[in-house]
């Protein structure tokens, strides 16, 4: 008779995913059962929301995520403008777009590693983290931070782009490029990684409706399923780029997902840096503390690198936002669906898993 | 994917061993410091020069991080309120939004970020007190109008075209619609720092703050406050609010926020206010006071010692009461229907308005005239709210030539409605607001008009708007022009004025520029009347001789006290008589002060 | 007429929705009494085949007595979302699982159960899920304030007693002012 053993994996980081704990019972190596346990980042966001002017609370919303900040930003803004009918100048949505994009390639980057990582290729994160620091340099430079931007406001964008930005973001996408073929080698291309990727956590497209999947775990299985392409948001409509789908549903498959989604994400940036128009970039609100917001309700969402970001939003004609609620693709791919795909596995793959899925405690508690 | 063995897969990853040897391409050696970038929000810096004190960072800071503190050596004066953020880093997220906010551009983020220390407190400071040096690095700023936060353009006022204002005296401003000025009071930020400029103290951010809100009632209650005329001030004030406001910083001082505009909004969404505010007047205590002169430093002390229960009458020797703003205001700023409300309002409460009734001193001559002796007599107190009534002269030859004339009495007459004798061309000569009005009525009878003043349009006193209204109506400016003579035909008519054109010499002592006549540069110009609208002065003559003497008049003004009472017991005063400012909201401050004092003289306290 | 204006017109002739209008072009929002939500939904989702199930969110209107569950749905094939609301009472708050309709409401139930204090009825799992020995109210209620919570649990730092309003100092300042 088989024993079993519990083990709680985390609340470290496993890899760079976020604190989050998973409760295991183990036979041998394989897990029989996996349970989530959540909160240890939990910062009550979306109450501190409802206590601030929605210009206050636009501070807040970037530190949901710290990979990718910028979908929050751009998500929040646009529930307010939809809600209060504010107009976006034309220029805005294109810095927007770039920065959605260049924030795009910062979390794949950083995924990169944090897959990579999780299956003890300690080259991989060394070069991909520092590759990433290129774009945050883009982002401290346009946005004044580094990790959190604050820098999509309701109305537009806070700054135009600086003088020849455009240039340096065109010289850190041919850098980042270059680069891709050598990640090929290192890391897509690696026996270990095939070996231990290739039919692990597989996921079938039915299974993936019927679960909420979304984002890359969801095109892995076959399904061109993109905000940016099913809801376009901003300028993506104006956009020439590809839905990448690739089958299998392993986290293989959800690895070159995002590989050559990163290729598309350079696609787009070259794209806006040749036709962004010229114009104001942002529209003025009254008085950020005065301003009410006319009652309404929404739902916005976009393309996050972990998949579908959405913001419910519910205003009620005062300054304050009666209610956001935040739909992280985490909250799926990180509790529930988790905790199934986990069963069967082995130990050793877990963290592997949780990367794959995009699992982001951050967003799963805010 | 079978147990074959994926050789590709196997060498590949060993192509990254050419970088062996190589120099990481992150970290240079010798170290080097990576410069931040130029938009990087670091720490605060603050110009406390610069700084009004205005609290917005304070206010929009979604972490209470900033305190607005006294900082020693800053003292509150107008348009600041001498008040400076502190900055506590416990809990900054360096969003930067204070910064994106601040109306004058004095706060600033700057590069630095890194401060390591062991005492807490040292994480608690004053920008641009403490920690200088981070104003070398200056990080985040916000330079341009549409990197701020504010809303730096007011809401258009619709005005009626000049061509079609010249032939009407109906009121040209056609005031806000409630989007309108909701609008507009949205872009208040409710700082108060305009309150520092109003000699009233009007409670602004706050009338501003139920515009907003919609709640028009609300906002007439706090109007009425301190305030027994709004309306009038909503239309005519002098605004010095505006120009301390703080949008004016960055935008200008067109685009202050439109106070006066939205006090004449709220006032104007009732036509009357006894039900809006409907008070209760205390029950009379007996006392009585009379006040000389039915203006608005008279009608403001009338109104609120009813208000505390003091029998009141005016005294006006006028046939309407309302001073200066019924008899020197032109009805296309004022209209009569407008003071009408006011004044039915403040008889509504029991003021007593003896309209057509002049005090003089000895006895009476007919039933129009009561004695000042026997107003001292019969009334506890006594308020003078005379005004400025006796109109300046030029003091050049040819004054007193048929078609020489002020414009006081020239207005005076044109708002109570009776003829006026002028030709086809006037010559007007001043750059007060007098002036202003009067050539303006002037060009409303289709005379030409040309305006001589003897400095620049720069140093004119009249009100911005003033000139470029008249000017768009087709008054002609003639600036740096001096009157020397007044040129009259053989019929003693004038005919002519002879200026004498002026250079502006700067003051050696560092005052405003004077304007020096060049010599020789002389010009005449046929017209058939002069104006002069040079100023006015008091009248005391109504007074009796002792009293004026034991007034001891400075420069023609009354001297008073901080209660307001002349130094003859029992005699307050208040008004363009006694402030040197001369405009109605210090005539409205003046008689609030003497409010103050007469109750407290009365009730002995 | 577009997919989802006709499907307006089938909920209202199926259901009998409250307020069924669109917050914006591809969103369809109604809500529905609470016998009706199961039905709603499974209408959507196996006749529509609004197969993708986004967020259930809750919407405290505390001036109401009332709370607002908000199931969002998404078709992917014809790319337009709906919303399916419904209000319960929030002085007795609570309503049945639809765990069994979409196995991902478990989490989204949970986290209600726990923020709003909502009891889903068969929900297999009514678990603290993100606060941990949490004694106080459900913290996303309205009438939670989060403001008292942290002056009785927290202490502020010393050395920030100082601090004025800039519009009641300058009232103050410039009276004394006057006064002189």
């Amino acid at each position: 008779m088989s024993k079993v053993v519990k083990i709680f994996h985390g609340p470290q980081h496993p890899g760079i995913t976020g604190n989050m704990s998973v409760e295991l019972d183990l036979i041998g190596e394989t897990i029989v059962k996996a349970r989530t346990h959540v909160g240890y980042l939990h910062r009550a966001f979306e109450k501190l929301v409802e206590r601030r002017t929605a210009m206050q609370a636009f501070t807040i919303v970037c530190r949901i995520c710290v990979p990718e900040p910028d979908p929050n930003e751009e998500n929040f803004a646009r529930a307010i403008e939809e809600i209060t009918g504010l107009e976006v100048p034309e220029r805005a949505k294109w810095i927007r777009v770039l920065v959605l994009e260049l924030s795009r390639l910062a979390a794949y980057h950083l995924w990169m590693g944090g897959q990579a990582g999780s299956t003890g290729l300690y080259t991989v994160p060394q070069w991909s983290v520092g590759y990433r620091d290129y774009i945050l340099d883009l982002f401290e430079e346009l946005t004044g931070g580094r990790v959190y931007h604050m820098y999509i406001i309701p109305g537009g964008v806070r700054r135009d782009l600086p003088d020849g930005f455009l240039d340096r973001v065109s010289d850190v996408m041919d850098l980042i490029e270059s680069k891709l073929p050598e990640f090929d080698r290192l890391f897509f291309d690696n026996a270990v990684f095939k070996k231990r990727a290739i039919g692990t956590a597989v996921i079938d497209p039915e299974t993936a409706i019927e679960r909420g999947v979304v984002g890359p775990p969801l095109r892995a299985c076959g399904i061109a399923s993109d905000v940016r392409r099913d809801d376009p948001y901003e300028i993506y409509d104006k956009l020439d780029f590809d839905v990448i789908t690739e089958k299998g549903g392993d986290v293989y498959a959800r690895a070159l997902v995002r590989r050559r989604e990163m290729e598309q994400s350079i696609k787009i940036i070259r794209q806006i840096i040749k036709y962004i128009p010229d114009g104001p970039y942002r529209t003025k609100i009254p008085y950020p503390m005065n301003w009410k917001l006319k009652a309404g309700e929404t739902y916005v969402k976009t393309e996050s690198a972990r998949g579908e970001f959405g913001y419910y939003m519910v205003t009620d004609g005062s300054e304050y936002i009666r209610r956001m609620n935040v739909r992280g693709p985490a909250y799926v791919h990180g509790v529930s669906l988790l905790e199934d795909m986990l069963e069967g596995a082995q130990l050793a793959d877990v963290a592997m898993i949780m990367n794959s899925l995009g699992t982001c405690p951050p967003e799963i508690e805010r | 994917m079978g147990w074959g063995i994926d050789l590709k897969g196997i060498v590949s990853p060993f192509t990254a061993l050419k970088y062996l040897g190589k120099h990481p391409h992150t970290v240079r050696y010798p170290y080097e410091k990576k410069k931040t970038a130029k938009r990087y929000r670091g720490f605060h810096i603050n110009d406390l020069e610069k700084c009004v004190g205005c609290g917005n960072c304070a206010k929009i800071c979604m972490n209470e991080t900033i305190d607005m503190v006294k900082v020693e050596g800053i003292e509150p004066k107008t348009g600041d309120s001498g008040l400076r953020p502190k900055v506590d880093y416990g809990r900054c997220c360096w969003c930067a939004l204070c910064v994106d906010v601040c109306p004058t551009g004095s706060l600033k983020l700057s590069t630095d970020y890194v401060y390591v220390d062991e005492d807490p407190n040292s994480f608690l400071y004053i920008p641009g007190l403490e920690r200088k040096e981070y104003e070398k690095n200056v990080g985040w700023t916000c330079e341009t109008d549409l990197d701020s936060l504010l809303d730096l353009e007011r809401v258009e006022m619709k005005i009626m075209p000049p061509d079609e204002r010249v032939k009407t005296f109906a009121e040209a401003v056609y005031g806000y619609t409630v989007e309108e000025a909701k609008r507009e009071a949205e872009r208040c930020t409710g700082c108060g720092v305009c309150i520092s400029a109003c000699p009233d103290r009007m409670h602004i951010p706050d009338y501003i703050k139920a515009i907003r809100d919609g709640q028009f009632d609300e906002s007439v209650r706090i109007i009425y406050d301190n305030n027994p005329l709004p309306e009038m001030c909503g239309k005519v004030c002098t605004r010095r609010c505006e120009f301390n406001c703080i949008m004016t910083h960055r935008a200008g001082k067109e685009n202050a926020i439109a106070i006066r505009w939205l006090k004449r909004f709220a006032c104007e969404q009732f036509e009357s206010y006894e039900e809006v505010l409907n008070l209760q007047p205390q029950p009379l205590n007996g006392k009585k006071v009379a006040i000389v002169g039915g203006g608005p430093s008279g009608l403001t002390v009338a109104y609120y010692l009813r208000l505390k229960g003091y029998e009141t009458v005016v005294f006006e020797e006028m046939p309407k009461a309302g001073g200066m703003t019924m008899a020197g205001i032109p009805k296309y700023r004022f209209p009569i229907p407008s003071l009408d409300k006011q004044l039915n309002h403040i008889k509504s409460v029991g003021v007593e308005i003896r309209e057509n009734t002049k005090v003089v001193k000895g006895e009476p001559k007919s039933n129009n005239e009561v004695s000042f002796e026997k107003l001292k007599e019969e009334f506890d107190a006594v308020f003078l709210g005379i005004g400025l009534t006796q109109p300046m002269k030029l003091g050049v030859e040819g004054e007193d030539l048929e078609g020489s004339i002020q414009a006081l009495p020239l207005l005076k007459a044109v708002n109570f409605g009776e003829k006026i004798n002028v030709g086809q061309k006037a010559v007007v000569i001043g750059g007060g607001n007098v002036a202003m009005d009067c050539v303006r009525v002037l060009r409303r009878f289709g005379v030409d008009v040309t305006l001589s003043y003897r400095r620049r349009e720069v140093d004119m006193p009249a009100d911005n708007e003033e000139i470029h209204e008249a000017k768009e109506e087709g008054v002609v400016f003639r600036t740096q022009t001096i009157p020397v003579e007044i040129i009259g035909d053989e019929n003693g008519k004038v005919k002519a004025i002879k200026i004498q054109r002026a250079e502006m010499v700067p003051d050696p002592k560092g005052g405003r520029p004077r304007p020096v006549p060049i010599e020789g540069a002389y010009e005449v110009w046929e017209c058939d009347n002069v104006i002069a609208a040079i100023g006015q002065k008091a009248d005391y003559s109504f007074l009796p001789d002792d009293i004026v003497e034991k007034l001891d008049l400075q420069w023609g003004k009354i001297p008073v006290n901080e209660r307001g009472m002349t130094k003859v017991e029992g005699i307050f005063a208040g008004g363009d008589a006694v402030n040197w400012t001369a405009d109605a909201i210090s005539a409205i401050a003046d008689g609030l002060k003497a409010v103050k004092g007469i109750d407290e003289y009365l009730s002995g306290k | 007429m577009s997919y989802l204006e006709e499907l307006k017109v089938k909920i209202e002739n199926m259901f009998s929705p409250e307020k069924c209008y669109f917050p914006k072009e591809n969103l369809l929002s109604f809500l529905v009494s609470n016998s009706e939500v199961r039905g709603a939904l499974s209408y959507l989702k196996d006749v529509e085949g609004f197969k993708h199930f986004v967020m259930l969110s809750c919407v405290d209107w505390l001036e109401e007595g009332k709370f607002e569950l908000v199931y969002i749905v998404w078709h992917p094939e014809k790319k337009v979302n709906a919303m399916v609301k419904t209000k319960i009472d929030r002085e007795k708050a609570e309503f049945q699982s639809l765990h069994d309709m979409w196995r991902q409401i478990c989490t989204y139930e949970r986290e209600i159960w726990e923020m709003f204090g909502v009891n889903f009825i068969g929900h297999p799992r009514l678990e603290p899920f993100i606060l941990e020995d949490w004694k106080d109210m459900p913290p996303m209620r309205r009438d939670f304030d989060t403001l008292h919570y942290v002056n009785e649990h927290y202490e502020w730092r010393e050395g920030r007693e100082e601090s004025y309003k800039p519009r009641d100092y300058i009232g103050e300042a410039f009276d004394e002012w006057r006064k002189k």
